[in-house]
């Protein structure tokens, strides 16, 4: 049998676990609204001394 | 192409970390310029091992810049064929049926943001077409209705584009809905993101030397702010670590472009210097003290570095490691095709690629007809900005400037 206190202490966990996954969750995230990603870039590959030595 | 391993390695950690990546290219990776007649072969060769390494890189999009056109239009459709990731154009079409030659643009979902990719291929690429048949349309004719056509299903629209900066500045202000221009223009350096209007502009320098990070915090609102981006750029260093199976793939290609059947035709030398050179052993013949000083310069063990990095067949590295003419499109193929067999009296920076060729000085022994001391433009030849980003002429001259007579 589940005390009142017991269920309380299980409702303060999870809500903990779940705003904390929400603060440190790289993606998307509906409190904020906001996602982040990293864009890699480049161009012109071939460098002018390569691949003489 | 050496940084392909350095790059790919970088990607590969980026990939593995919890932030969803895109990973993009804005073009102009295939060639450095039009390939001369008989160099064909080893520029294709490269292109293709490029293609191979963007495979296993896993590219989400890469734009068509005019230097990817220089191997021909045909060969970039077959090279297209063979990739993994989307070649991007929303401009390059087909003068015949009106339809373009590569997709406008391409969507791709990281993590919970749909990202549209347009590309755009600069006008300054017509002069690479070899067809007819193809032509770049103005970016006022395609873009506007592209971007319109992904407003309605993305959250964030990037345009890689092979124009040059003030031409992305029009194309900001005029179609607002871009939100980051990616450029693939001939910039020396590396260009940080800057706003314009509603989009940050930015590219990597020439030479693919480093590798553009953009960290983007995205928010509906789609709203350029302080906060909202981060930009850095990572030198791909030889000290940085190689990708196992990109490095293979460049080793294999380096083994292709060198082999010189492929390269040439059937040359058969009798061992004496080409006119109008004489080749430094001549030369020493007279000038016995300066010849001696010359071989304890790093001009005379020039053509070593190319056999020691498996490269002495390749026609792009050779000018710079030998005494011959200066190879461009004026040349006579007669003459071109002999670069990578030339005799041992040329196998080296010799006397005559500071003092000019000697024929004329060795026929007369006229001291007017040879060029006593080579000013800093003859240097500059090889020592490119590029090369030797710390050369300085008056030190270098030190190095390898011939004792006098007395």
């Amino acid at each position: 049998m589940i005390t009142l206190q017991q269920l309380r202490r299980i409702a303060v966990a999870l809500l903990s676990a779940i705003v904390v996954c929400g603060c440190f969750s790289p993606v998307f995230s509906s409190q904020s609204g906001s996602q982040e990603i990293l864009v890699l870039y480049s161009n012109d590959v071939l460098g002018e001394t390569e691949p003489c030595g | 192409m050496g940084g392909l391993s350095k790059k790919a390695y970088q990607v590969e950690q980026h990939r593995n970390s919890t932030t969803p990546v895109l990973n993009l290219d804005a073009g102009n990776l295939l060639f450095r310029n039009k390939p001369l007649p008989g160099q064909e072969y080893q520029s294709r060769a490269n292109a293709e091992g490029i293609v191979n390494a963007y495979n296993l890189m896993a590219y989400d999009g890469v734009g068509v810049g005019g230097l990817d056109l220089a191997g021909g239009l045909a060969f970039l459709e077959f090279l297209a064929e063979r990739s993994s990731f989307p070649w991007l154009s929303a401009n390059l079409t087909r003068k015949s049926s009106g339809k373009r030659v590569f997709r406008a643009y391409h969507i791709r979902q990281v993590g919970s943001i749909a990202v549209g990719i347009i590309g755009l291929t600069g006008s300054k690429a017509a002069e690479y077409l070899t067809t007819d048949d193809a032509v770049i349309l103005p970016w006022q004719e395609v873009l506007p209705k592209f971007v319109a056509e992904l407003v309605r299903s993305c959250d964030m629209i990037i345009l890689l584009s092979d124009n040059a900066l003030q031409a992305n500045e029009e194309i900001a202000q005029a179609v607002p809905d871009i939100d980051l221009i990616m450029q693939a223009s001939a910039m020396a350096g590396n260009l940080p993101a800057m706003q314009v209007g509603n989009s940050l502009v930015t590219q990597t320098g020439r030479q693919g030397k480093f590798l553009g990070r953009l960290t983007i915090v995205w928010s509906k609102s789609g709203i350029w702010g302080t906060d909202t981006y981060r930009n850095a750029f990572t030198p791909l260093d030889t000290d940085l670590p190689d990708h196992p199976q990109v490095m293979k793939i460049v080793e294999e290609t380096k083994a292709r472009v060198n082999k010189p059947g492929n390269l040439v035709q059937d040359f058969t030398g009798d061992g004496r210097a080409i006119p109008p050179f004489v080749g430094w052993n001549t030369c020493a013949g007279c000038h016995e003290k300066q010849a001696a000083f010359w071989q304890t310069t790093r001009h005379a063990g020039a053509y070593r570095t190319l056999v020691a990095a498996r490269q002495e067949y390749n026609i792009d590295c050779l000018p710079c490691h030998v005494t011959f003419l200066r190879i461009n499109s004026d040349t006579p193929e007669s003459l071109r095709t002999k670069l990578p067999q030339l005799p041992a009296s040329m196998q080296q920076v010799g006397c005559e690629m500071c003092h000019g060729a000697g024929e004329k000085h060795v026929g007369t022994g006229d001291g007017r007809s040879i060029t006593r001391l080579a000013g800093e433009s003859t240097c500059r030849t090889c020592h490119t900005p590029a090369r030797n980003d710390d050369f300085n002429y008056g030190e270098y001259l030190k190095k390898i400037c011939c004792p006098a007579n007395k």
